[in-house]
């Protein structure tokens, strides 16, 4: 027999139902209660309604079932107050009840419909968690803000930093309106705003940054730049009005001298003609010194644009070359050019050359005649280095910090003093750097470095690249000694880092890595660039101070136990090389 | 006999030009400014015409565009005589449509190059 619709709707009932008869024993429950209190329904009936309250709460409330007995009507027990339930298990939960009188013959029984509201209460729980958490953020935030009504335009809640920044107090702000607030934050604040509801209304929560610091500094900013700009306009003007105010006269004295000197008006006397060339020496000695002076405060006004492209060293030795030929051939001095063919650099071809030609120029000036005056590459790092070499009279090892300071001329000089400065500022200004040391063979030695083109150089390379990880100048100056002359081009590396940025980048044709460095360990590189795919290909030739073959074993072509000799380097390279190539 | 026109405010420089391009067979007319340079320009166009740049009413660039304007004169040769010698000032020069563009101080020498 199907149930009665009645007992349907109970035992399909969520909430726990219990009938209670006058006497506090339980008559009748339904599923939801078997299942909310663990016990199966014949265990329950019969039993006092306590069976379900836990033990301390029952006095309490035996003493709330009389009190309800003299007054039944439907309501929620206690005015929804939780009580705690106890289960068969012994554990209690929260739960709301509601009572009801029944009728049932003479007796009045009481129905109580109990609810378990465990989960209820941890939401509720968390909800004030967060809304004490969200409260707190807003209140002790560094950033001003509010919340708006935007149909009363009035405001509901307002933080500390807003309060403090306005100088006002809670109730002052919450009086004002949102349209006086706003010309007194607008100068100073960046203010963004976002909807949300806010005690069930719909508001705004209103964010106002602080921004006058930022403004102020942007608006020292652009003063400071265009201040800067202004200055840099008037210097240029400047040295453009000088440079045409001092040529107009020259002009006048170097044409007219010229025009004495070749006699085109008659002839002149041997005095005056002699008088004609001092003017017309001295007019030209005054227009270089004009032309470095520009030039140095162009340099120096940053004024100059430097334009690198890459060139073969060579090429621009070749030409510098050809311009001093005339002088040098004069004294008998022979020219000489040993650079690499293969050394490209990336810098500005037209200062590069003027650098060179004025290192050539005081070269051939300062060697006596019948000497020598040549040029010869290398590379040191990522630059290539080109150096000039005379066997002239050199410099004295304490002048020579000197020679490259403004308007400094050595003993004899009959130059502007401004050339070396010029040439430091030109290579300084593309990265590189200048000095002088002893010529092998007496004589100076003045070198320059500028940025090597390292796309090139692995392009298109005829000489085996050798990458060497090593942070000792002096064996890496022994590793240069061993290889260039062999065809080799070194490139160093003093880091583990950086060994690894260059071998990516230029790919080299092997690779020679010191084991033992202070910063990192060789052991390090020699694990990542096996590792990498796009160098591990590439042979490692590794050097120690204790022969280990374990390199060897991790990937490494060969391991030489330092002192490594020159034979025993380049025997190993050239096989590392060969296996390589096949 | 060539003619050559010779604008340049400086006596001095007149003279250097006058001296060097007569030795070479020039007949040379001169104006101490741009305007009274147009006027004899369009009088009798001259065979070359040598502007200074720097010249007071209109300097040299103006001259050269009132010069370049006239058919007459659309190609003959103009050279700039300049003592603005900064970087980009030559390309500037050109660029207007100077044929040369001579900075000073200028020697005979290279003011013969310039003319062959």
């Amino acid at each position: 027999m199907p149930p009665s619709k009645e007992v349907a709707l109970l035992e399909a009932a969520p909430d726990a139902v219990i009938e209670v008869d006058a006497r506090g024993l339980i008559v009748l429950v339904n599923q939801s209660c078997e299942r909310m209190f663990g016990y199966r329904r014949q265990e329950l009936i019969g039993q006092p309604i306590e069976t379900l309250v836990p033990v301390a709460a029952r006095r309490g409330h035996e003493h709330r079932r009389e009190v309800y007995a003299a007054k039944p009507v439907t309501r929620p027990m206690g005015s929804g107050l939780s009580f705690q339930a106890l289960r068969k298990d012994g554990s209690e939960f929260p739960v709301e009840i509601t009572l009801s009188p029944l009728r049932v013959g003479e007796e009045t029984h009481t129905a109580a419909v109990v609810r378990d509201v465990t989960e209820r209460l941890s939401l509720l729980a968390a909800m004030r968690e967060s809304e004490a958490q969200a409260r707190l953020l807003f209140e002790e935030s560094p950033v001003a803000a509010w919340v708006e009504d935007p149909t009363t335009a009035t405001f509901l809640a307002v933080n500390r930093e807003a309060l403090r920044a306005l100088g006002c107090s809670r109730e002052e702000f919450l009086a004002l309106g949102v349209a006086t607030l706003q010309p007194r934050v607008e100068a100073d604040y960046e203010i963004r705003s976002h909807e949300l509801n806010y005690q069930g209304r719909p508001a705004r929560l209103m964010v106002a940054q602080n921004v006058s610091d930022q403004r102020r500094f942007q608006e020292a900013l652009e003063e400071a730049r265009q201040r800067a700009e202004r200055a840099s306009q008037a210097k240029s003007e400047f040295l453009a009005s000088m440079s045409h105010e001092l040529r107009s006269p020259l002009h006048t004295i170097i044409g007219f001298t010229e025009l004495l000197v070749d006699e085109l008006e008659g002839p002149l006397n041997e005095k005056q003609k002699r008088f004609a060339s001092h003017i017309q020496r001295d007019s030209q000695h005054l227009l270089t010194l004009i032309n470095d002076i520009l030039d140095l405060s162009k340099i120096e006004a940053g004024r100059i644009e430097l334009r690198p492209e890459t060139f073969a060293a060579r090429d621009l030795i070749d030409e510098a070359l050809a311009m001093v030929r005339p002088q040098a051939e004069a004294k008998e001095i022979a020219l000489a050019n040993l650079a690499d063919p293969e050394l490209p650099v990336e810098a500005d071809r037209m200062r590069s050359k003027q650098v060179l030609l004025n290192l050539l120029t005081n070269a051939v000036k300062f060697t006596p005649p019948g000497g020598r005056v040549y040029v010869e590459t290398g590379v040191d790092g990522g630059f290539g280095v080109i150096a000039v070499l005379d066997t002239g009279v050199g410099v004295p090892a304490e002048l020579r910090d000197r020679i490259f300071d403004v308007f400094y001329q050595g003993p004899g000089s009959t130059g502007t003093g401004l050339g070396l400065a010029i040439a430091r500022r030109l290579v300084e200004g593309q990265g590189g750097s200048i000095r002088m040391e002893d010529g092998p063979a007496g004589g100076s030695r003045f070198v320059f470095t500028l940025p090597l083109a390292l796309a090139a150089l692995a392009a298109r390379r005829s000489h085996p690249l050798v990458l060497a990880l090593e942070d000792d100048p002096s064996a890496l100056e022994l590793l240069r000694e061993y290889l260039e002359p062999e065809g080799f081009a070194l490139v160093a590396a003093g880091t583990v880092r950086e060994s690894l940025v260059k071998a990516l980048e230029l790919q080299p044709d092997a690779i020679v890595l010191d084991l033992h460095l202070p910063k990192g360990s060789g052991w390090d590189a020699l694990a990542a660039l096996k590792n990498l795919q796009e160098t591990r290909e590439i042979p490692v030739l590794v050097t120690s101070v204790a022969a280990d073959e374990s390199a060897v074993r991790r990937g490494a072509f060969a391991s030489l136990t330092k002192p490594v000799t020159r034979d025993l380097l380049l025997r190993s390279l050239r096989q590392a090389l060969l296996r390589a190539a096949e | 006999m060539r003619r050559v026109l010779i604008a340049d405010d400086s006596p001095s420089n007149r003279e250097f030009l006058r001296t060097v391009l007569a030795h070479e067979g020039w007949t040379v007319e001169e104006a101490g400014d741009g305007l009274t340079a147009v006027a004899m320009a369009t009088a009798a166009p001259p065979d070359l015409i040598l502007l200074d740049i720097q010249m007071p009413g209109a300097d040299g660039y103006e001259t050269l565009r009132a010069l370049r304007a006239q058919a007459a004169l659309e190609t003959i040769p103009i050279f700039a005589i300049t003592a603005y010698a900064m970087d980009g000032d030559e390309q500037r020069g050109l660029a207007a449509g100077f044929t040369a563009y001579l900075t000073k101080p200028l020697t005979r020498r290279r003011l013969l190059a310039a003319l062959s």
